[in-house]
């Protein structure tokens, strides 16, 4: 089963399509990871980047991410029109995801929510330790167990 | 959960996490001798479905509702303090309106009374555009900026067409307006439009064209002749529906209508939702529904694939929202509006499979299973018109220029091919700068300006998604040589 008919990318997928961070690059800091895998007409994240560490070639997705010229900011992760972009943190004890958000109630710094795989499953429960937004996205940046930071990829808040 | 007709029922969404919704005074009107609040700016259908009115009327096979809520379907049709045939969609509530529902439609379609005592105005333009959506406004605002005299008209009260129930964020570069979220760029050519003094006509509908290529276009309130040089058609598109038992009942409803409900209006269109389709407005108004507070079941996609982009599927999916591939919806169920949908497994030729079938408890089912143009103004005027299956319909064949086989009318937007709105954006300023050229006579700036609008428009055509619309454009585009004003095809 492939991801046009899943509907979602397998992480073996992502992998097989696109370089990863690698694990030194992760552990020194947030950095962006894409899950943008077709020829999207579109080259938001590149004019987005202010460390110009983004570059889509002609207008066509896919963008590739410079990890050393990312500075982990999330700007991205806000303004991408496909929700696509990720970060991924494993700097110090804990790790964590920022992912963007687009619902009610909003998220607060502080706040418990479920941690959901990309099937939309919940696979546990993190704290929120950043949030800001880019027109009216949030960006959340969640803790998530350490394992977890190539799962998930999605928060919901319980009422 | 049934909505009942409660007379306290209010479906209006108070908060939203994308959208703002500002509703001041309070309008109460009749509908079939019952009082109904609706707020300044709304439709009757819009109201009616916020008090939890869902039946509109009775119809020939049952209980019947709104269908597209953009003008086309006959599910809203109501009378509106005795004037018959009005679609409560495209109608604004107004203070102590009486409105009954058209349970028997009567005999011939006499509207003659509708024009008894309207204001006559006559215009003599440059342009006229007809559909003030992303492809008209941008045909509107090219050819104003390069000293045209413009008017547009639209038939809903409303203008921007459906950019303005978009909440997503659009692909795209910077020109195309990528980033932005679909409201957000109808404002801004809104704005641009008002800017250049553009005359945008609103509640107007342009009903045909007439000898000596006059138009007619009449609001409640006035009729107008319009004589103009030169012609935009960007009157975009209509759902499709799919055949099925139940598919009459309120609560079946296109994908555009419930964006029209929840994000025009800020009015929830159910409490839990099917949706059928996987392209890219079923996945995209799947989201839209969860953002609303409505829940959404399933998407059910009757081929082997989603059809829309991965990373659109990839937003529903992990907020838990299933897509049944190779699944379609089998009927509808409920007494007076859908209460439960059967879906089914298909096999290779796309049939049911008998005994495969899922009950879902809903009270919304959508249908996001495609569009088609519509184009019937062009039709009308006699402009050579050609079937295609990639663009959805009947469309009109038109050069690279988008001009017609009528030399000075042009097409653009969905109205041409169904695409999305950044190419409605790019063929309306092709077919803006047209226009100008037509009036103006050839300019070596405009030409260039247009060549490049017509590389960006093939560049965003040159994904995989796009390689039927390219074939379906080999079958409608004429090389269209222009010698001495007559053309060879």
């Amino acid at each position: 089963m492939s991801f046009r008919k899943r509907g979602y990318i397998t992480i073996e997928e992502l992998k097989s399509l696109v370089p990863l961070p690698p694990l030194e690059r992760i552990k020194a800091g947030a950095v962006a990871v894409a899950e943008c895998v077709e020829d999207i007409p579109c080259n938001v994240c590149m004019t987005a980047c202010p460390t110009n560490a983004i570059t889509v070639e002609g207008m066509r997705g896919m963008p590739k991410i410079e990890w050393d010229k990312c500075v982990g900011c999330g700007i991205c992760v806000g303004t991408c029109p496909g929700q696509a972009i990720f970060l991924v943190d494993l700097k110090g004890e804990s790790a964590r995801v920022t992912l963007p958000y687009e619902f009610l109630p909003k998220v607060k710094k502080g706040m418990k929510v479920d941690l959901l795989n990309r099937a939309g499953e919940k696979v546990g429960e993190g704290k929120v330790v950043r949030v800001f937004e880019v027109n009216k996205t949030q960006v959340v940046t969640v803790e998530v167990p350490v394992d977890l930071i190539w799962e998930v990829r999605s928060i919901w808040v319980k009422e | 959960m049934i909505h009942n007709t409660a007379d306290n029922l209010d479906l209006r969404i108070k908060d939203h996490p994308i959208l703002e919704f500002k509703r001041n005074t309070p309008i109460s009107f009749i509908f079939n001798g019952k009082k109904i609040i609706g707020y300044e700016g709304e439709s009757i259908a819009a109201a009616l479905w916020a008090s939890g009115i869902k039946v509109f009327r009775k119809g020939a096979t049952g209980p019947e509702g709104p269908f597209c809520m953009i003008g086309y379907c006959s599910g809203c049709l109501v009378e509106v303090n005795g004037r018959t045939h009005v679609r409560a969609c495209q109608e604004l509530v107004r203070p102590n309106i009486e409105v009954k529902s058209m349970d028997k439609l009567p005999k011939p379609l006499f509207r003659r009374h509708h024009l008894g005592d309207v204001e006559h105005v006559d215009l003599a333009v440059d342009l006229m555009v007809v559909g003030a959506g992303p492809a008209g406004l941008s045909a509107a605002i090219a050819a104003a900026e390069n000293g045209l005299n413009v008017v547009v008209f639209d038939r809903h009260f409303r203008a921007g067409g459906q950019l303005i129930k978009q909440t997503h964020k659009f692909f795209g570069s910077g020109e195309l307006f990528g980033g932005k979220r679909g409201f957000q760029i109808a404002g801004e050519l809104l704005k641009r439009a008002n800017e250049l003094g553009i005359k945008v006509f609103l509640g107007t509908s342009v009903y045909g064209c007439f000898k000596g290529r006059v138009f007619g276009a009449v609001s409640s309130e006035t009729s107008y002749v319009v004589k103009p040089k030169t012609v935009v058609v960007s009157t975009g598109a209509v759902e499709r529906t799919l055949v099925f038992p139940g598919n009459t009942l309120p609560g079946v409803m296109g994908a555009g209508a419930a964006q029209t409900l929840m994000n025009e209006y800020g009015v929830k269109p159910g409490e839990r939702a099917i949706v059928v389709g996987a392209g890219n407005v079923g996945l995209i108004v799947s989201y839209q529904l969860m953002q609303a507070g409505v829940k959404v079941l399933a998407i059910v996609e009757i081929r082997d694939e989603i059809g829309g982009w991965m990373v659109h599927a990839a937003k529903v999916r992990r907020i838990g929202i299933p897509i049944l591939t190779r699944h379609t919806v089998v009927r509808a169920e409920g007494n007076n509006h859908v209460e439960r949908v059967v879906v089914s497994m298909v096999d290779e030729r796309y049939k049911p499979i008998p005994g495969s079938e899922k009950v879902f408890d809903v009270d919304l089912l959508l249908l996001a299973v495609g569009l088609t143009p519509e184009s019937r103004l062009l039709a009308q005027m006699g402009a050579k018109m050609v079937w295609s299956s990639e663009l959805g319909g009947y469309v009109p064949y038109r050069n690279r220029f988008m001009e017609t086989s009528i030399p000075g009318v042009f097409v653009a937007g969905d109205a041409s091919g169904i695409e999305e709105a950044t190419t409605a954006i790019l063929t309306g300023r092709v077919a803006g700068l047209s226009a100008t050229m037509k009036v103006k006579g050839e300019d070596e700036v405009l030409i260039r300006e247009r060549e490049r609008v017509i590389e960006l428009l093939e560049m965003t055509r040159q994904t995989r998604f796009s390689q039927r619309i390219v074939k379906g454009l080999e079958k409608v585009s004429l090389n269209v040589v222009q010698e001495e004003g007559i053309y060879h095809y």
